[in-house]
């Protein structure tokens, strides 16, 4: 067997796992061969199982039917959480215990920001099983859904004038396609709402205008 | 959502973990284990629905008395991921699978399951490690043809080079990736 029709035989039997045993008879390899073959096939089975683990997170549709994504419609409410846990008579550091005595990896820290920072990261998942140690109602628990807000403002940006004329200035100091820019600009409107800032339309494109100027005055064109 | 079961421990009811945790710690166990059950048949994309057909049924049933839930997750996957293939094997030939098949495949033991489920995340780790000892062209074609299953006509023509060519830079790229994970193992 020369060279080529090694290198045949391998992607075969890499194609075909079903059917290795077969093709290694029919090829009438000697041992050694027979040997580095299965050694090099060994090697492609576990570079295949590399790319064959769970998908991100945020495209596991099994993580979503489970709430491990955190949710706008189930966002933990600080401040109800606050109350809830002192009405149960637990510390923060308790509250953490229990969730990690269900499996959650909640540290104390996580805790204490939950109530004090941010809880937006938390997941419907953990909303629920907080209610359940605190025992009270989950729906006790979970801010007021605001997309609604977010979304009429962001569709109001996106039919302002000056965000077309963003999305341009955008597309020309990034040298991207002008789909790109807009959903580039889109996200940081986004993220700048989420951050927990509640400005105004004018107040977005503002800032998203002096973003762009940024950039147009570090571009070296 | 997170389904609740208890245990008895030393005749004290405690309660199990939230499966939505245990999900997140052995998903990509879970994964590994169903894809490479329904490689064979070609069908290693349909994991996520196997990994799905799992978790519904233990929330459907929740399990008492669980001493290792990896084993079990990563065990039902498998499971699940073989009904598909004796599904599909029995709506194309009409014909069934031989039970002692599934059994065979799934083996008696669930310590078994989980030991080659830690070993194949482990492996798997040490292969995607592994790769950067590669230079550029050759971790592109034994990515795209084995890890991604990309046709070589395909591969070929984005490298620039004849097909014959891709399956030389494979077996090239496997050798050196085997030294690699041979060298860190024993390191």
């Amino acid at each position: 067997m020369n060279e080529e029709e090694r290198d045949q035989l391998l992607g075969e039997l890499i194609q075909r796992p079903a059917d290795r045993e077969a093709l290694l008879s029919e090829a009438g390899v000697d041992a050694d061969e027979r040997e580095e073959l299965i050694s090099l096939t060994d090697a492609s089975d576990v570079l295949w199982l590399s790319a064959h683990g769970a998908p991100a997170l945020v495209d596991d549709p099994v993580a979503a039917m489970l709430g491990l994504i955190p949710d706008r419609e189930c966002s933990l409410d600080s401040k109800a959480l606050t109350r809830a846990r002192k009405r149960a008579g637990l510390k923060v550091s308790d509250l953490a215990a229990r969730l990690r005595a269900r499996g959650w990896t909640t540290q104390d820290a996580d805790a204490f920001r939950w109530e004090n920072r941010s809880a937006r990261d938390v997941t419907p998942a953990v909303v629920q099983a907080i209610a359940e140690i605190l025992r009270t109602p989950i729906e006790s628990l979970i801010l007021e859904p605001e997309s609604d807000t977010s979304e009429s403002l962001f569709a109001e940006i996106r039919r302002h004038p000056l965000f077309e004329q963003l999305v341009s200035r955008w597309a020309q100091v990034r040298n991207v396609p002008r789909v790109v820019a807009a959903a580039a600009l889109e996200s940081r409107m986004i993220a700048t709402v989420h951050r927990g800032a509640s400005p105004d339309a004018d107040q977005l494109l503002l800032s998203l205008d002096s973003l762009v100027t940024a950039l147009e005055h570090s571009d070296p064109r | 959502m997170a389904a609740r079961t208890a245990r008895q421990v030393a005749g004290v009811t405690r309660p199990s973990p939230d499966i939505g945790a245990l999900y997140l710690q052995h998903r990509d166990a879970m994964y590994r284990a169903a894809a490479s059950v329904l490689r064979e048949a070609g069908r290693a994309s349909d994991a996520a629905d196997a990994v799905q057909d799992a978790i519904v049924s233990i929330l459907a049933s929740p399990p008492d008395n669980v001493q290792n839930w990896e084993a079990l997750l990563v065990s039902t996957a498998k499971r699940r991921a073989l009904d598909r293939l004796k599904s599909a094997s029995v709506r194309h030939s009409g014909g069934e699978l031989d039970e002692t098949h599934d059994r065979a495949e799934l083996g008696d033991d669930l310590a078994d399951d989980v030991a080659s489920a830690v070993d194949s995340q482990r492996r798997a780790a040490l292969a995607w490690d592994s790769l950067a000892a590669l230079d550029g062209r050759h971790r592109k074609a034994v990515w795209d043809i084995v890890a991604l299953e990309r046709p070589r006509s395909e591969v070929a023509a984005e490298l620039r080079v004849t097909p014959a060519r891709v399956s030389q830079m494979v077996t090239v790229a496997l050798k050196d990736l085997r030294n690699e994970m041979n060298r860190k193992e024993a390191t």
